[in-house]
């Protein structure tokens, strides 16, 4: 028993080391498992805040790039029906988008209550325009300027044999 | 880096299919459905489907790959189609399936800008040929040549019939 068992002695070298000589007790660890030691304690900062990242990106990006923020997505709900409604039922004749000029005629009639024969509420404004290359209807108060809050729907119909555009914007 | 990579995982480009698109993506498929119901209405569809240049065995004034591919066909199908779409940066495909003797689905394609992207929307519409349908000029006039005796890529199916076929006519269209 001359020379100290090997486990008995690191025990006595690492307390040693707890009591504030870690030069000294770190001189007597092994190479090979001191280095072990410190990649692992780098790795676990290193891929936490690698997975902080990606979540928070993972999150948060969705939010900005979506556009239908709270009652937008109704508007834009209300806008497609409503144009549908007009390009396919209300206006046109026995074939869809083929409109009958008595139809548009009484729809765009000063008198005719657009709110009303759409079937919209009276939180939401509406304009309805239909135009082609000789002419020109439209109903409903004029757009605001600012075009982020306007949902359009568009439609392409026939009015007399002439490709017409059918635009319907709430706000 | 980090940032990087979750941005490349997410993968957002403006051609990306996502909720963001489906609005826009509604319009252009009732503004395609539009384009094709009024073409159909007016004949024009069908006009445009019967300038076929026998010779060339291509529609008229076609690319040497037998489709248009610079815009609409020349005729008033095609300028509904450049008038709606081309002029607002969207781009679109013609295609139109018919039946092979053998009875396969085959497809010719009449008008060919690109591939369509992941959010392309498609729409179609069905004519029907008779065997008296007048072949067309570019300009629209007819022909003396009517389709059961003109060199046509649809086949005649029932030659008792008079009816010629039945084509779908189809319209993809995609944001540019």
């Amino acid at each position: 028993m001359s020379r100290p068992h090997p486990t008995r002695r690191r025990t006595r070298q690492s307390s040693r080391g707890r009591h504030g000589h870690a030069p000294r007790a770190g001189r007597l660890i092994p190479r090979r498992e001191r280095a072990r030691g410190q990649t692992t304690l780098d790795f676990l900062i290193g891929i936490s805040v690698f997975l902080v990242t990606v979540g928070v990106v993972l999150t948060f990006v969705p939010g900005i790039l979506n556009p239908f923020v709270g009652g937008r997505t109704v508007n834009a709900l209300t806008a497609d029906r409503a144009a549908t409604t007009l390009a396919t039922g209300d206006l046109a004749g026995p074939e869809p988008y083929v409109l009958n000029r008595s139809g548009v005629n009484s729809f765009f009639d000063p008198a005719t209550d657009v709110h009303d024969r759409l079937g919209l509420s009276g939180t939401v404004q509406v304009n309805v325009t239909l135009t082609n290359a000789n002419q020109r209807w439209t109903s409903g108060p004029t757009p605001p300027t600012d075009a982020g809050s306007v949902i359009s729907a568009w439609r392409v119909v026939s009015v007399d044999g002439h490709r017409s555009d059918l635009r319907v914007r709430v706000w | 880096m980090s940032v990087v990579f979750a941005l490349q995982v997410t993968a957002v480009t403006p051609l990306t299919a996502s909720t963001a698109s489906q609005h826009i993506e509604n319009q252009e498929r009732a503004a395609a459905r539009g384009v094709l119901a009024t073409a159909d209405a007016n004949d024009t569809l069908k006009a445009a489907l019967l300038t076929w240049n026998e010779s060339a065995r291509s529609f008229y004034n076609a690319s040497a790959r037998g489709y248009y591919a610079t815009g609409g066909p020349p005729n008033a199908f095609g300028a509904a189609l450049n008038e709606t779409f081309a002029n607002r940066g969207i781009a679109f495909n013609v295609n139109v399936y018919y039946l092979s003797p053998s009875g396969q689905r085959k497809r010719r394609e009449m008008v060919h800008l690109g591939e369509p992207s992941d959010n392309a929307v498609t729409v179609v519409q069905t004519v029907t040929l008779y065997d008296d349908d007048h072949l067309h000029f570019t300009n629209g006039t007819a022909m003396d040549t009517t389709l059961s005796n003109a060199a046509y890529f649809v086949p005649d199916l029932d030659a008792a019939s008079n009816v010629y076929g039945v084509v779908e006519v189809e319209v993809v269209v995609w944001r540019m």
